[in-house]
């Protein structure tokens, strides 16, 4: 019973969010300087456009509508289901989103794991081996991954395992070996904030009494840790890695440009700088989606993390 | 307790330091010139090939750009695929030459072109190519390609081989004006409902197969080609956004060429020449980067100020420096590509002195702001931003104080079309290798060019000459016509230009006869892997 009124409360608040994240965008792109008309009329030209043919392009797309009525229109459109075409492709919004995102899914699933990878061990060990040389350069580690930007560690990593060594490819989407130098270009990044907190947080869950107790019936150390105290520990890393996954899908456009990975951070930024507005507006719709799901799926985790919490608290 | 804490401190400091230096150590050794490899690395730079064998002649190219446009685009795909053909093309002296056309003459007044069609050719789809096809598919390519075929009043059917261009005004030019992308045929049965291309099934050498979104687009060489088959069997263009990530696949064979303009820079070619598993090569294009000043307001509304920006730039130094070589020191607004038309003898000078004295008698010991506007999506592509401080160092000898602004590509259209500005840079390359398509655009007062991009460059005997020139059908006229503009422009410098350029590109030492062209279409019919 319980679990239902959430979960329908959890569908009702979708609507007032994408409702606003909508608006917004459509707002924002509407000050951006430069006029629509005149870009999109460049788009896949050889040579500057003539006067009329922006005139021609501004009339075909209702670009000299004000910016209330072509919201109002694309509203209209989008509650029957229509996110329209891309001004630039022609083919149906919805469909270019949904072609790249499962290269960027993978990208981003590869970085998240990566960054657990990393993560997990380090952090449970400096927090079980506190103050000792592990947790030293576990804190030199997680300053390296915070600190080195990404678009120089992804070309770092290509220059020495494409082009020095030969081990791995350079660039593009293929099998395994192609995904090994792009999620780990991400994951070390992502790695730094959730080593710290992974760190942090066992640390406090460790002062607890059910720690205490637990350790006073004489189970081992390594037990108490991974059985008792990681579980609980890890309920703000949650919140950190969904944050995360809905950023990195959002398109983790350096990586996927510099290892030539067709996701949808690439494709996004083209598209605004091109004023592909319906591709625009179909992506901070998608996005909004992404967020408030992933949220969803965080509060469910915690559940399951710590059966303390309940629903609607 | 106290001296433990700061040992580790110590430790961990240098630990860190120690590691930066090591990872960056390594990056160095790769990017730039060879230097001594770090121990226990290879002897050479050449990397184990780990990419699995290709198939014979199969050749995989790699793009800083996307070639694939969609529906949306009449021809679907860029030229360089060699997928559709025109009815005619410029070669490398930027004059017209048979493709999907054979001859052509035109008659007296030069209203009626009378075109003669290549026979035996089919589409991809195995429609015949005939008259009934150009004349279904070049009305709706002017539509959509306004700028070069304006004039176009109808065609007309004489036969199954024979078409006529009917024009409104005399159009001495047509061949020129129609090349490459203005003729691209399509075949009749891929057009959909409203007339438009569903998918683009041409003529050429090679068939489209297969597009991946944002990654590649694959092409299968065409059999029953008419010029017939090349020697390559699949063709795959790459997109690869960044320009460091392209070098490196070429490196380690992931492509197999990088050929496009723009795609290999110049900073990056000593990389290629000093490996022996690849070759560099270049082609002169017909896009020629200029500096425009806004002629409309102070300072440059005077004549003399400009005179004296354009001596002061020391264009051989300027390509030296920062396009290693590779290019031309302007000589003419037009590229000398267009070797019919471009005029040498009227090229700008370099002469500091003379620039320095010209701004004296203007300014007179006073100083005078200027903003030079650059636009950002172009800055990655070429060295705007290190010419500009060139030029800004040089004209600060003059008494004119540049400064420098950046800005995305649609604020800086705005602020060239609101005249908010004083200097700017930008390419330009002459389609058609005719100097209408210059000289109509930006030096003819009502030149769309000129007036959206507040040039503010009015001259009543230009364009007195630019409106002749258009419809004049004795060539050696014509010829004069332009070769005055040009010696009106190099006088009055609304513009100047700075180079023309010249387009590096690469390939792995196994592949043969890929060239590009003037217009930086790739030899893909000739290229083969040894």
């Amino acid at each position: 019973m319980k679990v239902r009124h959430y979960l329908l409360r959890r569908v009702v608040s979708l609507l007032p969010v994408i409702f606003g994240v909508s608006l917004i965008t459509f707002g924002l792109m509407g000050l951006v300087p430069g006029d629509p008309a005149e870009i999109l009329a460049s788009y896949g030209k050889e040579t500057e456009p003539t006067a009329e043919e922006v005139k021609a392009v501004r009339e075909q797309l209702g670009l000299d509508l004000p910016l209330p009525v072509r919201y109002a229109r694309w509203l209209g459109r989008v509650v029957r289901g229509d996110l329209g075409r891309s001004l630039c492709s022609g083919e149906p919004v919805w469909r270019e989103i949904t072609v790249r995102l499962p290269a960027t899914l993978e990208l981003t699933a590869g970085g998240m794991v990566v960054g657990l990878l990393i993560a997990l061990p380090v952090g449970i060990l400096a927090a079980v081996k506190r103050d000792s040389i592990l947790d030293q350069l576990s804190r030199a580690l997680a300053l390296l991954g915070a600190s080195v930007p990404s678009f120089w560690l992804g070309m770092v990593l290509i220059l020495l395992f494409a082009v020095r060594l030969g081990w791995l490819p350079a660039m593009g989407r293929g099998g395994l070996r192609h995904f090994i130098l792009p999620s780990c270009a991400l994951g070390l990044g992502a790695s730094a904030v959730l080593m710290r907190l992974i760190r942090a947080s066992l640390l406090e869950v460790l002062e607890q009494d059910y720690i205490r107790t637990a350790r006073a019936k004489g189970l081992r150390e390594r037990a108490t840790v991974l059985r008792h105290a990681l579980k609980p520990s890890l309920l703000p890393v949650v919140t950190v890695l969904g944050l995360q996954f809905g950023n990195l899908l959002g398109g983790a456009v350096i990586i996927e440009t510099i290892f030539a990975w067709p996701g949808l951070g690439m494709f996004i930024i083209e598209s605004i700088l091109a004023r592909d507005f319906p591709v625009i507006q179909g992506f901070a719709l998608f996005m909004s989606l992404v967020f408030v799901a992933t949220n969803f799926a965080v509060d469910v985790a915690y559940r399951w993390l710590d059966p303390r919490i309940q629903y609607g608290t | 307790m106290k001296t433990f804490r700061r040992i580790h401190t110590t430790l961990f400091i240098i630990g860190l330091v120690a590691t930066l230096i090591l990872v960056s150590g390594c990056q160095a050794t790769a990017t730039t010139q060879p230097t001594t490899p770090p121990e226990g690395a290879q002897a050479t730079t050449t990397p184990q090939p780990t990419t699995p064998l290709k198939k014979p002649q199969e050749l995989t190219i790699g793009l800083g750009r996307n070639l694939y446009y969609g529906p949306k685009k009449w021809y679907f795909l860029h030229g360089s695929l060699a997928v559709w053909e025109p009815l005619v093309i410029l070669d490398n002296d930027m004059v017209a030459q048979p493709v999907l056309a054979t001859s052509w003459e035109m008659n007296e007044d030069g209203t009626v072109w009378t075109f003669h069609l290549r026979e035996g050719v089919k589409f991809h789809d195995g429609t015949p190519f005939n008259a009934d096809a150009v004349i279904l598919n070049v009305p709706k390519l002017q539509e959509e390609y306004m700028t070069t075929l304006p004039n176009l009043d109808s065609l007309e059917k004489v036969d199954d081989y024979t078409v006529r261009f009917i024009m409104k005004e005399p159009t001495p030019n047509l061949p020129q004006l129609i090349a490459y992308f203005s003729s691209a045929m399509i075949s009749p049965q891929a057009l959909g409902e409203d007339g438009r291309p569903t998918a683009p099934i041409g003529t050429g050498p090679f068939k489209f197969v297969e597009y991946i979104e944002d990654d590649s687009i694959i092409l299968e060489r065409n059999d029953d080609y008419w010029g017939g088959p090349a020697k390559l069997e699949r063709v795959i263009f790459k997109y690869i956004p960044d320009a460091t990530t392209r070098l490196a696949a070429l490196q380690t064979g992931e492509i197999d060429a990088i050929a496009d303009v723009g795609s290999l820079q110049p900073e990056q070619a000593s990389i290629v020449e000093q490996n022996p598993d690849l070759v560099l090569l270049q082609q002169g294009v017909a896009t020629t980067h200029y500096l425009t000043f806004n002629c409309g307001k102070p300072p440059f509304d005077d004549v003399r100020l400009r005179q004296a920006v354009s001596m002061v730039i020391d264009r051989q130094g300027l390509v030296d420096n920062t396009l290693y070589g590779f290019g031309e020191p302007g000589v003419s607004v037009i590229t000398p590509r267009a070797k019919q038309w471009v005029r040498t003898d009227v090229a700008p000078r370099y002469d500091p002195q003379a620039a320095k004295a010209l701004a004296e008698e203007v300014l007179d010991g006073e100083r005078v702001e200027a903003k030079l506007i650059l636009h950002s999506g172009l800055l990655g592509r070429w060295p705007y931003e290190n010419i500009s401080q060139i030029l800004q160092a040089a004209a600060a000898e003059l008494g004119i104080d540049i400064k420098i602004e950046t800005l995305e590509g649609g604020a800086w259209n705005e602020a060239l079309k609101a005249g908010d500005y004083n200097l700017t840079m930008m390419p330009y390359t002459l389609m058609t290798g005719d100097p209408d398509f210059f000289m109509g655009r930006w030096v003819w007062s009502e030149g769309d060019l000129n007036q959206r991009r507040s040039y503010g460059y009015a001259n009543e005997r230009a364009d007195e000459l630019v409106i002749a020139a258009i419809s004049e059908m004795d060539q050696a006229v014509r010829k004069e016509y332009y070769d005055e503009l040009q010696a009106i422009v190099a006088e009055e410098v609304p513009f100047t230009p700075l180079y023309h350029e010249v387009t590096i590109y690469a390939t792995r030492k196994n592949v043969k006869d890929l060239r590009l062209d003037v217009q930086f279409k790739p030899s893909l019919d000739k290229a083969y892997i040894e």
